[in-house]
């Protein structure tokens, strides 16, 4: 029996963290109240969590943003780092299940089991790019560009019935 | 429904307590769980299978598995028809359906069979020989001729309803092949911890102990197995693949495997894959992929009936199927004796063992003997005659000949150890006088081949290679960053197994070889074909194979490839380890197309993107047009409107003449942040961008490094510190790269940030004399006077609380706005914009209308940004700032980009008003004759102007600033008949810019 849920989120908030010149993960951390890791990992505080996605640079992501949640951020971040608004620029898939491991595997091109919780992906699922979020065992966040959607439903429905 | 009159009355490892019923040319055959059409079919008694490629030579069963090259069949019908599929593979299901290939009318008589009669005409190197002249009957009359006598089966002509798909595994251990020795393997490395991935092409574990009759710590060699893969099943850390075939090997340890999901049953299940193909990344490898047996070259040697000696045993030992009632063994080594016993103890009368050897082991001899079967050493194998087989001519080694009235004929020529996929990467085998094969010589890294694979061939020495190679890769793997714990539990014994005898000799052809001895048994490729082609000159084994084709065929030349070098090497004088072997490339088995496509197969062949506002398009009746893999409405035709141009001449008019609006979210959209944007952006572009004011747009334009035009564009500033530019659809990635170069290794000392929003933003461009006024009232807190938004002037505003931004910008001369609102907000708005705009008459454009309203005013696109142009050749060469550098200003003053003569980008209009002038026709001066001497440029976009009431065009004509009001020669040869046409300025419409600015 197959155990797996896939939830496309909705109404959650979505931001590049690109720090200023001179400033890196303890300037943003300082700011934003918690300890920011430098490197494909999950760092989380109070209702926000930063995805490392690039060197130096980060996702910020939040379950439910208002429409002005990308600017609040900067200007927590003011002078330490700016904050693109890329809210509608993605659609987040929210995977769980004991089976999410075995579905992302069929597309994703490395190792999930060597992931720890937390850790972010840049990478591929059916020549479309995707971001990866590892959220917890069994649950991850599973992020493409928007006008992608299409592409990556279709992949989804017909691997899902071939677990 | 027929008895099985040469199924043994016992034995086997199939289920003998159900019967499937299956067809073969439309006859009603029966079998069991566990057989394959080839064991089924012989079960019957059915000897021919097929007609051979060339000649439509009668074939049988040569082997029990996927080399097999004579047993070739279509399974099923209709869209799932599958031709060239091995008989010997093709697990039974109730219900299957499967034909006979290449023959007319039928399998037992075969007109073209009459190509035999001309077979010293059909040799190696034919059609390169016969099909030279004359020229002119190539393409009329050879090729047509040739694609017909092509092929082997065919496929069913229509789309394939089955699903295929792809997959990953990641392990430590990749094991390829599941007989004895990858068994152990498997076990040892996963009992240490390591991930495994044990992977084998047949559905049930176990290889040759399936089919040989023999024991392992006291059970039969296939419970062992069973026994032995339930243990393996059983650990989370292990992934078991069977019906999977490893087909390749590539860089870093990565491997392509086919898994054959559903080809075992008649349909796939709902959503599950007929076929899924793996990526397999392994830190280390071991190949127990053992060894293929080789047929040896004789006269006759492909008739049905003749079969190799394993697959003999096989087909008893296995399957419970006699291959015949009275058979002959030959065989150069030990392995064939072993058939004899299998044959004898499976009831069939054996006639005789021949062995090539002077001398055979007696512990293998004396029980045949003792059966009262003659047996013939030092003898040779003169012929095979009968169609199917019926008669065994030998001699002995005094030279006195034996005719034997045989239906079998088991041959038993040695062994191929089965190393292609270590070669994949480049490695060559080399030969080994003592196992007299091609062997692995130094095994690339990461690779090791145990058991057969690498030459030995006893059972107890098979699991001793196995747990050998097993120690070294987990010693390899024991170190700190392997987080697994690695007991040693290679102290364990080694289960109990005889050494069987092995013995082999080299012997590779038989008897005069002067009829049809055959090589290559797929191919037609014969023992003459090899001297003939030695005889041309073709010595070197690549050029050999390509030559005659041998090994070319779909089994790889796994049967023939060593019979054809050692005949090859034969006849240049040359040994085995001179002569060498070919180069194996990927893949080792056929793989369907499909597999490799994946789900990516019609509309989805590739990635599709869609605008917000797709579906509000959709909606109404848009035709779609692909811009790169956006999907952009191109016009929306209404009733009453059945050609496109009448719909786009409404789009226009309508935005010329009231309001439109048009998706332009498609465009690139670059967000620039830093205290450097402005320097940056001073040298990506040749006009200059720091003094731009806040809340100013400018227009620019970016040369490649050899100063070519790269892509154009605008620029916003946002804020002092923050910039938006666009760029076109189809360059916006180019861009995007070309920035991230020019700010990470160009200039990384400058404080800039560059993301791309192209995918954040919906944008819509609203145009027309009514924009304002529509505008106005669909966002009623934005000032809209010319006096706070004024031409190239932006502003950020909210929209329904979101953020948005409103740029005063126009790619069709009119008052024109883009707003660009998040796009998860896009199909609201564009919804909100419609609801409004229907006082205002709003009308939406698409993508035709668009363009041809940039025709209209001259703007160069794509057909002009075309890689090819500088800015001076379309007309923006006064652009380029003389007091700064930028990127390709240095190569844009190169003589030949500075040539006056060079195309330069007008206005042309048809002289007599009506005439179309077609994109691509080339411009001739008046009388000049149509040559390429005489090219002076071309058109590169035109279009109706419903406007202007006529055709237009923007070409690329020399000198053509200076040649205004000139009548110059549209010449289209290919598609009509020549233009005249009066050279003019680009911009047709408006050229003073008064309405955009309005």
């Amino acid at each position: 029996m197959v155990e797996i849920s896939v939830n496309q989120l909705t109404g959650f908030g979505l931001g590049n963290v690109l720090p200023r010149a001179g400033m890196g993960p303890d300037a943003v951390g300082a700011a934003l109240g918690f300890s920011v890791g430098n490197g494909p990992v999950t760092s989380a505080g109070d209702g926000i969590a930063l995805w490392g996605n690039a060197p130096g640079q980060w996702l910020a992501y939040t379950r439910v943003g208002a429409p002005d949640w990308a600017d609040r951020l900067g200007e927590k971040l003011a002078g330490i780092a700016a904050v693109v608004d890329q809210s509608s620029a993605y659609c987040v898939f929210q995977i769980t299940g004991t089976d999410a491991q075995r579905l992302l595997q069929k597309g994703l091109p490395i190792d999930l089991t060597a992931l720890a919780p937390g850790a972010v992906v840049v990478s591929m699922i059916a020549h479309l790019g995707v971001i990866v979020q590892f959220a917890k065992p069994g649950e991850y966040h599973l992020a493409v560009f928007r006008s992608f959607t299409g592409g990556l439903r279709h992949w989804l429905d017909a691997s899902i019935p071939a677990l | 429904m027929t008895a099985q009159p040469f199924r043994l009355a016992s034995g086997g490892l199939i289920d003998r307590a159900q019967t499937l019923t299956f067809t073969f040319d439309g006859k009603t055959y029966t079998g069991h769980p566990g057989d394959t059409l080839a064991s089924a079919l012989l079960a019957h008694g059915v000897r021919l299978f097929g007609r051979s490629f060339k000649y439509h030579r009668p074939r049988g069963v040569l082997t029990a598995g996927s080399e097999e090259p004579n047993a070739l069949v279509t399974l099923r019908t209709g869209a799932r028809a599958e031709p060239n599929t091995r008989a010997t593979t093709i697990e039974l299901y109730q219900g299957l359906e499967a034909s006979s290939q290449n023959r007319w009318p039928s399998l037992a008589f075969d007109v073209m069979a009459v190509n035999q009669l001309a077979a010293p005409l059909f040799v190696a190197g034919f059609y390169y020989k016969t099909f030279m002249w004359p020229a002119k009957a190539w393409e009329k009359l050879y090729e047509p001729l040739i694609r017909r006598a092509a092929g082997l089966g065919a496929v069913s002509g229509v789309e394939d309803p089955d699903q295929y798909e792809h997959d990953h595994a990641f392990c430590d251990l990749l094991v390829v092949g599941a007989g004895p020795g990858g068994l152990i393997a498997a076990l040892d490395a996963a009992r240490a911890g390591l991930r495994v991935v044990l992977a084998d092409e047949n559905a049930m574990p176990g290889g040759r102990l399936l089919s040989e009759r023999v024991r392992i710590d006291g059970q039969s060699g296939a419970h062992w197995a069973a026994t032995a893969f339930a243990e393996l099943a059983a650990m989370p850390h292990v992934r078991l693949l069977t019906r999977t075939t490893v087909f390749g090997r590539y860089d870093d340890g990565e491997h392509g495997a086919i898994e054959q999901v559903a080809d075992h049953v008649a349909i796939p299940a709902p959503g599950q894959p007929r076929q899924r193909l793996w990526k397999i990344v392994a830190t280390r490898t071991i190949l127990a992929t053992g060894a293929t047996e080789r047929p040896i070259v004789f006269d006759g040697n492909d008739r049905p009936g003749v079969m190799l000696a394993a697959a003999a045993s096989t087909y008893c030992n296995r399957f419970g199927v006699a291959p015949g009632r009275r058979a002959v063994v030959l065989t150069t080594g030990d392995s064939g004796w072993q058939t004899a016993a299998d044959l004898l103890a499976a009831g069939v009368t054996l006639l005789a063992v021949i062995d090539t050897r002077g001398t055979a082991p007696d512990t293998l001899a004396a029980p045949i003997r003792a059966a009262g079967v003659p047996i013939i050493t030092g003898g040779t194998l003169t012929a095979a005659k009968g169609s199917p087989l019926s008669r065994v001519i030998a001699c002995d080694s005094q030279g006195v000949t034996h005719t034997f009235a045989a239906d079998l004929l088991a041959v038993a020529g040695g062994w191929n150890p089965q190393v292609a996929l270590a070669a994949h990467l480049g490695d060559k085998p080399v030969w080994r006088d003592d196992i007299a094969a091609y062997a692995l010589g130094t095994a690339p890294a990461g690779l090791t081949a145990v058991g057969a694979a690498d030459g030995v061939y006893g059972l107890a020495g098979v699991l001793a290679s196995a747990r050998a190679a097993v120690t070294d890769v987990v010693a390899a793997l024991a170190k700190p960053s392997l987080s697994l714990a690695l007991p040693l539990p290679l102290a364990l014994s080694l289960p109990v197994a005889d050494d069987t005898p092995h013995g082999v000799s080299a012997v590779w052809a038989l008897g005069p070889c002067k009829g049809k001895a055959f090589v290559d048994f797929q191919h037609d490729v014969t023992a003459s074909d090899v001297t003939l082609a030695v005889r041309e000159g073709f010595t070197s084994v690549e050029h050999f194979k390509r030559y005659t084709t041998l090994g070319m065929a779909t089994d790889q030349g796994r049967v023939s490839q060593v019979n054809g070098h050692a005949l090859l090497a034969a006849a240049t004088g040359k040994a085995l380890a001179e002569t060498g072997t070919i180069r194996a490339r990927p893949p080792v088995v056929p793989v369907a197309i499909g597999a490799f496509g994946g789900h990516h197969r019609g509309r989805h062949f590739r990635p599709e993107r869609r605008t917000a506002s797709h579906g509000w398009a959709t909606a109404h009746d848009a035709v779609f047009v692909d811009a790169g893999l956006w999907k952009r409405a191109q016009w929306f035709p209404q009733a009453g409107e059945d050609h496109w141009r009448q719909s786009v001449n409404r789009e226009v008019l309508a935005t010329r003449g009231g309001v439109g609006l048009c998706d332009v979210s498609t465009l690139g959209k670059i967000e620039l942040i830093g205290a450097d944007v402005g320097p940056l952006l001073d040298r990506l572009y040749i006009n200059g961008f720091s003094a731009l004011a806040v809340g100013k747009a400018r227009y620019g334009v970016m040369l490649r490094e050899d100063g070519f035009v790269m892509d154009d564009g605008t620029v916003t500033r946002i804020a002092a510190d923050r910039w938006f530019m666009t760029t076109t659809t189809a360059n916006a990635a180019l861009v995007m790269q070309h920035i991230d170069f020019a700010r990470q290794v160009l200039w990384p000392d400058l404080d800039v940030h560059a993301v791309s929003v192209t995918e954040q933003w919906t944008t819509y461009a609203v145009a027309g004399p009514r924009a304002r006024d529509l505008l106005a009232v669909a966002l009623p807190d934005v000032d809209m006077s010319n006096a706070a938004l004024p031409y190239m002037g932006a502003v950020a505003l909210r929209w329904r609380g979101y953020g948005a931004r409103l740029y005063r910008l126009s790619f069709s001369g009119e008052l024109a706005y883009e707003i660009s609102v998040p796009a998860a907000q896009g199909a609201a708005l564009v919804d909100h914009l419609f609801t409004v705009g229907a006082d205002f008459g709003l009308t939406a454009y698409g993508t035709e209308a668009l363009g041809v309203m940039r025709i209209e005013k001259g703007h160069p696109a794509g057909n002009e940004l075309n890689g090819w142009t500088t800015a001076t050749d379309l007309g923006m060469g006064r652009m380029a700032s003389t007091k700064k550098d930028f990127i390709g200003r240095t190569m844009a003053t190169r003589p030949a980009l500075i040539d006056p003569a060079r195309p330069r980008l007008v206005g042309l209009k048809p002289v007599d008003g009506t005439s179309a002038i077609r994109a691509g026709g080339h411009l001739l001066r008046q009388g000049a004759d149509p040559v390429a001497a005489h090219d002076e440029g071309y058109v590169s976009s035109a279009c109706y102007s419903p406007t202007l009431g006529h055709p237009i065009a923007l070409a690329l004509l020399t000198r053509g600033a200076d040649r205004h009001d000139e009548h110059v020669v549209v010449h289209d040869p290919v598609r009509g008949a020549d233009v005249m046409a009066v050279v003019c300025d680009p911009v047709f419409f408006d050229p003073a810019g008064e309405r955009l600015r309005g």
